[in-house]
């Protein structure tokens, strides 16, 4: 009996140091923002416009850095500037748009690479490219928090309008709706929540947090409020999974998170009442049985 | 001239409206048609006619590059803000999979004419409920919209289109793939329509039942090949110049010979 508790304990350690309760807490707030938003971009088929925005504020946030002024404006920025340069681009072409983000974010992300290499070296820029939770600095967390409370509020009062621009933009437009500001405003709290999800867990797998919980919880749910309290929930358990065993193996916490939400879209896909594949097959094959059943007679 | 209910002009007006694409594309050349207030008609013409292009034209959706299409004598985005318009988009444009419920896509017939932050008035809450009431989908409110048959489908869209309440309503294709009977209940429904006052466009490929419930007919195919009364415009020489030889046969004979076979379809 002891020996679970201390086991407990020992397991719960992390609860008890303040920069993990930290960690925990940023990873929480940020996961939240990030599940929000990828309900809207995978519903919306934007899971390719998220990939470019974590890759195109990169130039911004060294930029940023060089010109002193707070990360975040220095990161909207520049992804703004490689979405919108690439939507103008592909109106202009007939090269298909993926092609196009697909230049234009490998673009940024180049010129970031050059300018990090121009700079003078700092560590601070790792942390951009792999992400890190345990150390994200004071200045950094308190920008998070702003951030994170202006896009829930955001996307709580413009909940009916969002919805209604990704289900059909067209008729948003008839009814008077301005389409071209909820693809302008869809873009920047996207950009705003890839900013965040970078301290997390980086450039690279930044996609993951902004489209993997969406995806899950679009298996369980049948209503966008619902899919959204179900990618939270399932990236809160990713995220405190993600910081707990980061403690105790030493791994990177951004990984652990990311392989966590994979598991569970697994499971879900899987075992998904309704639309998961064993539900599925298992109807298939009661069906096929009562159709045989009726030859039979 | 800004008050909707007084207007007496043609309720769609489009004068010399022609649309090219970025490329360079011919989408339509030189169209002018107007309709009447209380009207039914079918836009018609073969594939890639620039019949899709003139409807997306009237919704706003594609700028014309000259001329100007005015709706009760407004500019197309005046009339949309005014909530005049409505539009029953074709099934296949409509994601089935999105996580809304019947009733949520009813009521976003309303979203124009809500309050900033969108919360339903008991007027909405009315509309909305008579809406799904006439279209027979009261007992489907609570359904995610894949969970429903072709026809319940096309019923949900109606209702929306009914719930804005709006003088102008524009159908792409509305008796594709639907049976007989929902086919006679959405006749039914714009007859209705038309004669409380609204104006109704329908982009269809049906030709053959075109006669039964419009009054109006355009034929186009880049240029406006004839439009008028339907009694006097949907006749051999205009159909041929529109389709061809062959074609323009087989939908006369069609509508002719049988008329208890209205969703006889070119598609």
């Amino acid at each position: 009996m002891s020996s679970l508790s201390e086991t407990l304990a020992l397991f719960f350690l992390p609860l008890t140091l303040d920069f993990m309760r930290q960690a925990l807490w940023m990873g929480l707030l940020v996961g939240t923002v990030c599940a929000v938003l990828s309900c809207l971009i995978v519903l919306k088929g934007w899971s390719l416009v998220g990939d470019a925005a974590s890759h195109a504020v990169v130039p911004g946030i060294v930029l940023a850095w060089l010109a002193g002024i707070p990360m975040v404006i220095g990161a909207l920025g520049s992804a703004l500037c490689c979405l919108l340069g690439a939507g103008m681009i592909e109106r202009h072409c007939r090269i298909r748009p993926d092609a196009v983000l697909g230049i234009a974010f490998t673009g940024f992300l180049a010129l970031g690479m050059v300018l990090v290499a121009m700079v003078p070296s700092d560590v601070h820029f790792m942390h951009i490219l792999l992400g890190n939770l345990l150390g994200i600095e004071a200045s950094t967390r308190y920008q998070l928090i702003v951030t994170g409370i202006v896009v829930l509020s955001v996307v709580a009062l413009k909940f009916s309008d969002l919805r209604l621009y990704c289900f059909d933009p067209q008729h948003a437009q008839v009814v008077g709706l301005d389409t071209q500001r909820l693809q302008l405003l869809l873009t920047v709290l996207l950009t705003l929540a890839t900013v965040m999800a970078l301290q997390a867990v980086g450039v690279v797998l930044v996609v993951a947090m902004l489209v993997t919980p969406g995806c899950t919880a679009f298996l369980l749910t049948r209503r966008l409020a619902a899919m959204m309290m179900v990618a939270s929930a399932s990236t809160w358990l990713s995220v405190f999974a993600g910081v707990m065993v980061s403690f105790h193996v030493d791994v990177e916490t951004g990984g652990v998170i990311v392989l966590i939400q994979a598991f569970l879209f697994l499971l879900a896909f899987l075992l998904a009442p309704g639309r998961g594949v064993v539900f599925q097959k298992r109807r298939l094959w009661h069906a096929i049985r009562a159709d045989r059943a009726a030859a039979r007679e | 001239m800004s008050n909707p209910h007084s207007y007496d002009g043609p309720v769609i007006d489009v004068s010399r409206t022609s649309v090219r694409y970025p490329d360079g594309h011919l989408g339509i050349q030189d169209i002018s048609l107007a309709l009447p207030r209380a009207s039914i008609c079918a836009l018609i013409g073969p594939n890639g006619s620039g019949k899709s292009t003139l409807c997306r034209t009237i919704l706003g959706f594609t700028r014309p590059t000259s001329g100007r299409v005015q709706l009760l004598g407004m500019t197309v985005r005046h009339a949309q803000k005014q909530n005049l318009v409505a539009y029953v988009p074709q099934a296949e444009e409509v994601d089935w999979q999105f996580p809304v419920s019947v009733r949520d896509v009813v009521m976003m017939g309303r979203q124009g004419q809500m309050n900033w932050l969108r919360i339903p008035s008991a007027t909405d809450r009315r509309c909305v409920e008579e809406a799904m009431a006439r279209m027979e989908i009261t007992d489907l409110a609570q359904r995610q919209i894949g969970m429903l048959s072709g026809g319940q489908k096309k019923r949900v869209f109606l209702a929306r289109a009914l719930a804005q309440g709006s003088r102008i309503l524009v159908l792409d294709e509305p008796f594709t793939g639907v049976d007989a009977h929902t086919e006679q209940g959405i006749m039914a429904l714009i007859r209705g329509l038309r004669d409380e006052g609204v104006t109704v466009l329908i982009v269809t490929h049906a030709l053959s039942n075109v006669p039964q419930y419009c009054d109006h007919v355009a034929m186009v195919s880049r240029r406006l090949i004839a439009f008028g009364p339907v009694s006097t415009t949907f006749n051999q020489s205009h159909l041929t110049a529109t389709f061809g030889d062959v074609m323009a046969e087989t939908v006369l004979s069609a509508v002719h010979a049988d008329t208890s076979v209205p969703s006889w379809s070119l598609s």
